[in-house]
Parts: structure tokens; C-alpha cells; sequence
């Protein structure tokens, strides 16, 4: 990849708009400003959800002003590469906002995954267990001495941390019996330990002796398959293609000799994605959108938002299942493409009259179409040949620029 | 709520007769440009389209039809189908379905009374309720063992059973509609060769322009994007296949997509999920197989009240599915049949049932020879888990026989049907 690519490469994968957005500017200031820009801003962090009152209910109203002040954050972002992790940890413990049923604990809960996400792999996974989003989702509040309830301890086993054939059914009860007392304050405002509810009874875990929350962490993240576990997940998110096991060995043991350091394990799978390692991916219908409202500075009502995004099959905090949001098979298949059709039919409706990718949709000028939405190879020639025969795309500007939204080079980065 | 508002920019209904139909529908349409560029779409999508056909548009009648209703989550079979023992009131202590609430049966178990609205087809001898089902190294992974029961053989393999005995049928690869998945459930349906149409969210499913916009101009470019369906890296492939694909299933849907009793139902319940089905059976389209894929059912906290609203909605959405086919005269023999990961444990956990093994399913239909199969297992625990007697194969053997398919070709091997049919 050359330094446009590289800079282009970065806005389309790693952020929701942002980067999209500024891309002239950052490829005028070169690829050093542009990386730091991107990737390591001088910005803290903030909240989506700085100074709000979320209440603790889930009523539909409130549900569209949380998740869209969440969508705004992350269009606007001046820290991409911490939102992408936050991102990235929101797939992966896929807590469902709907099923704790309280936008008070589900914002706290990624606000500590934006907290501790960069750091190390175990304070992180030790808040999790005992966050009140995950005591609810998994049960894990009900998890008690005589009353052991397996579904958090094995999650935590397959999904989180290991990933199956690291762990036996043993190991799954002896995570849970570690786990029994841990519930949450009548506030929801955090968690709470009733040695009366717990078993202190020493089970063998992963080969060790544990009988409370630190020793099950440690027991856990010591295993040789964690940071593999986490390698490949987070290597499949970055590069959008599962990385060679070799490679995987040693980026796992980098990650592993830093004392499971998420930003060591990110930077590396950033180096290899910027040496050419990234296949293309089908956008994920969040980020597709974002950065369609990103290249068209197209405002929509928070309501149509949502409904756009439910459409196409992703609404953030609510992942479908336990395992986080679907494949690139769902993005590309029936459900999502109708919605996309939709979306940018919407977007390009809601475009400001006066916006440049507007005016040179008008002016079928898509070679500057395609710098514009960093698609830095252009449009393929089917794509530029359907754009260029339609007699829509003449008639109608903002037509042509629907047509350029919804179009495959678009959902692909 | 949002609601949509019916555009005049939507494409017109009926195209997708002619399209579903087979190709002898859409040359009888006469030169219409946009179902011309759908149909060579789907035909560039798919390897073995014959472009020279003139038979008669396929037509369901008469044929027998299948549906799969999945219960994502690992269903708890034993409050499902709840054993008149006296251990299950050991091992149930805290969820146990209270006995005077159960449905009788009279063969030694009492359906959870949210069953109540299919009762009457056990009544008529035309359910059958099988115990102690599962595959070989069982495992308590959703995700493995979803895989493993979509696959129907123990180990993960890039194509489902449904998928398979797609790749054996006669019209494979030239009819999309043969296989139909609503809600999820594609790996499933998925074969070496052939594909089908999997609709993740069949609510609001029109290709709809915002006001002032030509959707049939877009839809005619966007098509044109994908075609041909190829491109030079995977990412790119999928989405120009996804892309006639959707347009296709549009046609489909299009008709029932803005059904408001379908849409009061909810667009990801089985009841919302059924009722499409019943609307595709009516349109008397090309389907075969209708694969019904629903989530909820991993009931480890707070089960005796999700667990009955779930069966519900099931039983429900089952009852209605089959009234409103006979209602419609609808000459096709329908089965339907369910499936699930797993089972769960046989003893409760204070709240709900963590995750467990072999499990009971049902099956029902007019050719159904109703009744219990196989032993529930209750006195022959391992490890306090209801013991694996009749292999997943045997389940969906069943289920191809009543399609008229051989069964050992789809699932390897010899695996006898349970003589339910």
C-alpha cells in the first residue's frame, strides 16, 4: 500500500466516519500526521454519554437518543483507534442492551470497555465478570452456593478467553463455583461479593487450584490458548481474514510476554494490516452507514437512523446472540442489501444541497467520487459503466449519488 | 415505532410470480427490462442456469412440503414434554411444570400448558413427540453444536443437511425458492452447489426509494453493479452475489413484507416467522423446505416465565401456520418438525437450566402417525444429563422421506427413519 492507501485504509477500516470525513486534509498533511491523527491522537477517550442521565429502564424513546448519542460519538470521533477497541471488546463480550433491560447499566458497561479496553487483557476480563451488564446478561448474579449456574463460566471459557478444545465441562463448573456470591448493588451502580452466597469449596481449574474471582483470572488468562484465543479474534476483526497459525503463534506470544497487553497486540496486527496482511471485508452496516453520512455530511432524524440501521440488521447494543454480531454472509445477504438500498436512497435524499460529492455525483465525475469516499482504486468497471449508462444517474443528482452509496465498492473496504 | 410509508417509488408487486415461477414466467412478462436484468442476474449468480427452457412455471401443488422450526438456545424438551415420573419433580424442584397445569396426553407425559393451541393436533394422532435425540460427542457449545445439528453429522463441514439434499434435487441452481430460511438458519441450507434464499429479517423487505426517487431506475443500476456476480476478492463476490439475490427475494416478499398481521406478530418470533411461511406456501411457489430459525430459548435464569412465553408464541405460530393452509385449501402434505442444539440439564439450577444433551422434539403432520418415540431417558442419567438414544440422523431421515429424498445419499450413511411418517 502506498501512503494514500495506508491513510485511506485506515479511515474506511478503523473508523465510523471520521476519518472519512477528513480525508482530504489528512492525505494534503502526509502519512506521518495522518497515522497520528488517526491512530495515536493526543485526545483522551471521552464518554458517548458524558454528563447524560440514562435512566436504568429500556423504554424505545430513550433507546434511540442513548444508542444515537453513541453513533454520534463515533462519527465524530477524535480517538478512532480507541473507539474501534471499544468496538471490537462490545462484539466480543456482546452484552445486549435489550436483555439487561437498563441503558443505565448497558452505558456504563461500554464506558468500561472504553476504560480499561486498551490496557491489559486481565483487569479487563476481571471488571467484566463482576460488571453489572455482564452479572445480568449471564446470569451470574443468580449464580449462588447450592444454585451454580454454569452460563457465564462457560462463555467465559469458550468465547472469551480460550475458545473450544482448551477447556472440559470440569473446567466450566469450577469457573462458575468460583464465581458464586457475585451480584450486583440495588443501584446497579456496580457489584457486590456475599461470602454467604459463595462456594469457597477449591476447584481444580485449567490445571489450577481456584476458589474465588482472582484466582479463576488468573487461572484463565495464564492458559497458553488466552492469548491466542484473543489473537485470532481480534487479528479477524483488524485484518478481516483469519491469520496464517504461524503468524498467529507469534503475535500470541508478543501479546503474552507483555502481560496480555491489548494496545501490544493491536499494534501488531496494525503493522502486518499496513504491510498488505488486511483482505477487504463487507462493511458491517454501522460503519457503512456512518461513513455514508461521513462523505455525505447527510444529517438524519435519530429515529430514522435506527430504523435504517435495524433494517440492514445491526443495531449497536444488540448483537443477535452471545457470539456478537453476524458475518460478512449476513452483510452481503438479502437482509442487508435491501436495507442498504434503502439507506442510501435516504442519505443521498438528506444530502446538503451544497455538499462536494453531491456536486460531482451531478457532474459524473466519479474518479473525484471515489477519492471522496477513499475508495483510492476507483469503481470497478461494472460499477462505473452502470453508473455511467443509467439514464437515472443523468437525470437525477442525487440519484447518482444513491447509486454511488448503495454501490458493492462501497460496502467493501 | 417507525412505520414506513408506502411509497409510489416502491417497485410494483407480482413481478416476482414470474420470476419464482421459472424463466417460462418472465418471457410470458414480455420485454420488461428490469425483471429481464433480475433473471440474467440470478442466472450469472448461479453455475448451472439453462437459458433455453420453455417448461411450464413450476408449481407447488401437490408436493410435499417441509418445515424445520429451529429453537435457538438449547429448548429445555423435558418442561417441554414433561414426564409424569415422580424424579422430575426431584430433579425440578424449582421450575418444575406444575401437574394440574399440564395438557394429557394419555401416553405418560403432560405438554406444557402453553402447548395448549397444538394440543388438538396430538389429539388427532398427527403429532409425534421423540426422545432422547442428539449426535455423537454432543457438545454444550451453541455455537459447535449448532453447527454440528445444521450440518447433520458430528463434525463441522462448509455445507447443512438441508443444503445437501438441495444439491441432489432436479431443480438445484436454477430455483432459488426451493429452500427458503427466515430468521437465520443459513448454514443449514447451504450445499456444495446449490443456494437458497435465506431472509434474515423478512419485515419492511421492499426495495423502497426515499420520496422523490425512481426505485425500479435504482434497483435497474444496481444490478448492473453486480453482474457479472464476480469479483476479485472474496468480500467483493459476496456482495455482487448478494446483490441479484436480494432483489430476488424481494419478489418474493414483496407481497407479504407489508402484511400487518405479519408485522403485529413481530419480524424475528416464530408466530411473525410462521406466518410468512404460511404466506409463501399460499403463494403456491416452487418451495420444498422452509427453514424457520428463532432465538430465546437458553433459559438459564427466569425460565418457567420465558419458557412458557416462548411456547407460546410456538405453539401459536404452529397452529396457525396449519389453519391458515387449510383454510386456504392448500393441497400440499406438510411436516414440521423441530430442531434445537441441545437439551439441557436434567436437573435445574435454582432459576432455569444450564446446558445439556439429548433432547425431544416433535413433529407434526397429516401423515404423521402420532405418539411417543423413544425413552426420555430420565431413568438413565449420565452425569445428571438425559442419555443420547436416537441420533439427529434418524430425525431428519424422517424428515427426507417425507420429502421423497434418499436419506442415506444426504446424511452418509444408513440411518433409518423413525417410521413416523
Amino acid at each position: 500500500m502506498d501512503d494514500t492507501e495506508q491513510i485511506a485504509w485506515i479511515a474506511r477500516r478503523l473508523t465510523f466516519g471520521s476519518g472519512l470525513a477528513a480525508l482530504p486534509e489528512l492525505v494534503a498533511n502526509g502519512r506521518d500526521a495522518a497515522l497520528e491523527t488517526l491512530l495515536a491522537p493526543a485526545d483522551e477517550p471521552t464518554s458517548p454519554w458524558a454528563g447524560e442521565d440514562i435512566p436504568d429502564d429500556i423504554t424505545l424513546d430513550d433507546s434511540i437518543l442513548t444508542i444515537n448519542a453513541w453513533l454520534d460519538h463515533l462519527a465524530g470521533s477524535s480517538t478512532p483507534l480507541s473507539d474501534w477497541t471499544t468496538w471490537f471488546w462490545h462484539d466480543h463480550f456482546a452484552v445486549s442492551a435489550p436483555q439487561i433491560r437498563s441503558l443505565f447499566v448497558f452505558t456504563r458497561h461500554i464506558d468500561l470497555l472504553t476504560e480499561l479496553g486498551g490496557d491489559g487483557f486481565a483487569p479487563l476480563l476481571r471488571a467484566v465478570t463482576i460488571d453489572p451488564a455482564m452479572l445480568i446478561f449471564l446470569d451470574g448474579r443468580r449464580n449462588r452456593v447450592g444454585a451454580v449456574n454454569e452460563n457465564y463460566g462457560r462463555e467465559l471459557l469458550e468465547l472469551y478467553a480460550l475458545g473450544v478444545g482448551n477447556y472440559g465441562e470440569a473446567d466450566v463448573r469450577a469457573a462458575a463455583v468460583a464465581l458464586t456470591g457475585w451480584t450486583l448493588t440495588t443501584e446497579l451502580d456496580g457489584s457486590r461479593f456475599v461470602s454467604r452466597r459463595h462456594d469457597d469449596t477449591p476447584q481444580q481449574l485449567l490445571g489450577s487450584t481456584v476458589n474465588d474471582l482472582d484466582s479463576m483470572i488468573d487461572a484463565v488468562t495464564n492458559h497458553p490458548a488466552c492469548a491466542e484465543h484473543l489473537t485470532r479474534h481480534m487479528a479477524e476483526a483488524m485484518l478481516g481474514t483469519a491469520l496464517p497459525e504461524d503468524d498467529v503463534r507469534t503475535v500470541a506470544d508478543r501479546f503474552r510476554a507483555s502481560a496480555l497487553n491489548v494496545a501490544v497486540l493491536r499494534n501488531d496486527l496494525l503493522d502486518l494490516a499496513l504491510a498488505g496482511a488486511a483482505e477487504p471485508v463487507v462493511l458491517p452496516p454501522v460503519q457503512w452507514f456512518l461513513q455514508a453520512e461521513a462523505v455525505t455530511a447527510a444529517e438524519i432524524e435519530p429515529r430514522q437512523r435506527l430504523f435504517a440501521l435495524r433494517q440492514m440488521g445491526q443495531v449497536p447494543g444488540v448483537p443477535p446472540n452471545v457470539g456478537g454480531y453476524p458475518d460478512a454472509l449476513t452483510w452481503a445477504g438479502p437482509s442487508t442489501t435491501v436495507g442498504r438500498f434503502r439507506a442510501a436512497s435516504l442519505i443521498a435524499g438528506r444530502t446538503s444541497d451544497d455538499a462536494e460529492l453531491l456536486d460531482r455525483a451531478r457532474r459524473r465525475d466519479w474518479t473525484a467520487v471515489a477519492e471522496l469516499t477513499g475508495r483510492t482504486g476507483g469503481f470497478s468497471a461494472e460499477t462505473l459503466r452502470a453508473l455511467d449508462d443509467a439514464n437515472t444517474t443523468r437525470r437525477n443528482g442525487r440519484e447518482a449519488l444513491a447509486a454511488v452509496l448503495m454501490s458493492p465498492e462501497l460496502a467493501v473496504a | 415505532m417507525m412505520t414506513t410509508t408506502p411509497s409510489p417509488s416502491s417497485l410494483p408487486r407480482r413481478r416476482f410470480l414470474h420470476l419464482a415461477s421459472g424463466t417460462a414466467g418472465a418471457l410470458a412478462l414480455g420485454a420488461c427490462s428490469w425483471n429481464d436484468a433480475v433473471r440474467e442476474s440470478v442466472a450469472a449468480s448461479t453455475t448451472t442456469v439453462p437459458t433455453t427452457t420453455t417448461a411450464a412455471p413450476l408449481r407447488a401443488t401437490g408436493r410435499p412440503l417441509l418445515v424445520v422450526v429451529n429453537l435457538g438456545g438449547g429448548n429445555d424438551g423435558l418442561n417441554t414434554f414433561v414426564p409424569e415420573e415422580g424424579r422430575y419433580r426431584d430433579l425440578r424442584p424449582a421450575i418444575g411444570v406444575a401437574e394440574e397445569e399440564l395438557l394429557d396426553t394419555g401416553a405418560g407425559l403432560g405438554l406444557h400448558p402453553a402447548l395448549e393451541p397444538i394440543h388438538h393436533h396430538w389429539a388427532a394422532g398427527q403429532m409425534a413427540i421423540v426422545h432422547g435425540l442428539g449426535l455423537p460427542d454432543q457438545t454444550r457449545s451453541h455455537f459447535t453444536a449448532t453447527d454440528v445439528w445444521f450440518a447433520g453429522q458430528p463434525d463441522i463441514i462448509p455445507n447443512g443437511w438441508l443444503g445437501r439434499w438441495l444439491d441432489l434435487h432436479p431443480l438445484a441452481g436454477t430455483d432459488p425458492l426451493l429452500a427458503v430460511a427466515l430468521g437465520g438458519g443459513r448454514s443449514a441450507v447451504t450445499g456444495d452447489t446449490a443456494s437458497s434464499t435465506v431472509i434474515a429479517r423478512p419485515d419492511q423487505f421492499l426495495l423502497q426509494a426515499t420520496p422523490g426517487m425512481n426505485a425500479d431506475a435504482l434497483a435497474d443500476v444496481l444490478l448492473e453493479t453486480a453482474a457479472p456476480a464476480t469479483g476479485d476478492t472474496d468480500a467483493m463476490r459476496l456482495v455482487r452475489q448478494g446483490i441479484p439475490r436480494a432483489v430476488n427475494a424481494v419478489q418474493i416478499l414483496d407481497e407479504i413484507g407489508d402484511d400487518a398481521a405479519v408485522a403485529s406478530l413481530g419480524a424475528d418470533s416464530a408466530s411473525g416467522l410462521l406466518a410468512v411461511a404460511s404466506r409463501i406456501v399460499q403463494l403456491n411457489l416452487s418451495t420444498e423446505v422452509i427453514m424457520v430459525d428463532v432465538g430465546g430459548y437458553d433459559t438459564h435464569a427466569n425460565q418457567v416465565d420465558t419458557h412458557a412465553e416462548l411456547l407460546s408464541d410456538l405453539a401459536i405460530g404452529i397452529d396457525s401456520f396449519f389453519t391458515e393452509l387449510t383454510e386456504a385449501q392448500v393441497d400440499r402434505d406438510v411436516l414440521l418438525m423441530t430442531t434445537s442444539e441441545f437439551g439441557r440439564r436434567a436437573q435445574d439450577n435454582g432459576s432455569g437450566t444450564d446446558h445439556g444433551t439429548a433432547n425431544s422434539h416433535l413433529l407434526i403432520g397429516s401423515s404423521v402417525a402420532g405418539g411417543r418415540y423413544g425413552s426420555n431417558g430420565l431413568d438413565n442419567l449420565i452425569d445428571g444429563d438425559l442419555p443420547i438414544d436416537i441420533d439427529t440422523r434418524s430425525h431428519y431421515a424422517t424428515a427426507l422421506h417425507h420429502l421423497g429424498a434418499e436419506a442415506g445419499e444426504v446424511l452418509s450413511g444408513p440411518w433409518e427413519d423413525l417410521g413416523i411418517i
